[in-house]
């Protein structure tokens, strides 16, 4: 009965952190490199390509 | 969704345990007297586990399992940790990729820059100086502009293309909106000015461009008749495009898009380009008398 317990224990623990390794790594994955993760928050904000074709930068003055 | 999800948690978490098992079997047989090692005393070894893990295989796995906890947990924890890997570089490489699809979009449209307005004064607006220094550059030799009155962008001395006009000696060709024209009413109807005022706005850009026609620049202006829609800034290699919203607002008020000539000549700065031209060759009946 002990060992049933045990090896339900580990199977569960084992699920539960693979689980919420996965889950965690993929929102922050997500997060990180999806196209849209950032869509709301920089409408309004200047979105700019660094280089152009003339050599000058367009940066954004701050 | 949620049950392929579950699926795959309970895919992932047998194969750690199996993985486990294994790896404590292994390590197991492998359990050589050290002194006495040798590819024989491995190879009996094995013999005799085998023998025994077939008399009796779930005694013999769990007392594997059982025997050195430490040693399981840790296992369970490096294989677990594989496992985790495994799956998040995968949709990583998926992720990656979707987004060099949406970059390579952005660059074979040409795509530059995105501002959400073009005031002068305000946060985030776009680049006027640094536009100014795409047009005076020396290899530049075109300034294409299509606007409505552009008062507000060249004709007035604060705008913003005022001054750099002045030393530009390439190609200028300037379409506004004509002053008389029943959509001229309208668009000044719609951002609330005065249409007296609209049509001295329009005037005021004119004798801008005769103003720079009589300093031997190479200027010419026509007019259009109808409603104003796009608002393009154009050089040989940048197009500052915005649109006038037809319901009215200030065009300053609008986004710019900044598109960069490609390569291929496929991108929208050359889309653009032509369009301009487009039009520029449509109001060839109707010039701005420039002296």
């Amino acid at each position: 009965m002990i060992e049933f317990a045990a090896a339900l224990v580990v199977v569960v623990c084992t699920g539960g952190a693979i689980g919420a390794g996965v889950t965690y790594g993929t929102r922050y994955i997500d997060g990180k490199l999806r196209y849209d993760a950032d869509l709301a928050s920089t409408e309004n904000k200047p979105l700019v390509r660094p280089s152009h074709p003339s050599g000058l930068d367009w940066r954004i003055k701050s | 969704m949620v049950g392929k999800e579950l699926l795959k948690l309970v895919v992932l978490t047998v194969a750690a345990l199996v993985a486990t098992w294994l790896l404590a079997i292994l390590g197991n047989i492998l359990q050589v007297d050290p002194t006495a090692l040798s590819w024989e005393a491995v190879w009996q070894k094995i013999k005799i586990s085998a023998q025994v893990f077939l008399d009796r295989p779930v005694a013999y796995s769990v007392q594997s399992v059982t025997d050195d906890p430490i040693r399981t947990i840790s296992t369970i924890v490096l294989v677990s940790g594989y496992l985790i890997l495994f799956v998040l570089l995968r949709r990583a490489h998926w992720r990656i990729k979707e987004a060099s699809v949406e970059r390579l979009l952005a660059v074979q449209a040409g795509i530059g820059g995105r501002w959400p307005h073009a005031r002068t004064d305000g946060e985030g607006g776009a680049p006027w100086p640094d536009l100014c220094a795409e047009i005076a550059r020396p290899d530049n030799n075109i300034l294409y502009l299509l606007g409505a009155n552009g008062a507000e962008t060249f004709g007035e001395p604060k705008s913003p293309l005022y001054q750099v006009m002045t030393t530009f000696h390439g190609q200028v060709h300037v379409v506004l909106a004509d002053p008389d024209s029943e959509h001229t009413a309208a668009r000044a109807r719609a951002v609330k000015a005065n249409l007296t005022e609209y049509k001295r706005a329009v005037r005021t850009s004119v004798a801008r461009l005769r103003t720079l026609r009589g300093q031997l620049r190479a200027v010419e202006g026509r007019y259009y008749t109808g409603q104003p829609n796009w608002k393009m800034i154009i050089t040989s290699r940048t197009a500052w495009v915005q649109y006038y919203l037809p319901h009215g607002g200030h065009v300053n008020e609008t986004a710019v898009w900044r598109f960069d000539a490609t390569p291929n000549g496929t991108g929208l700065y050359h889309i653009f380009q032509m369009e301009f031209e487009r039009v520029w060759r449509r109001c060839e009946r109707n010039p701005m008398e420039l002296g």
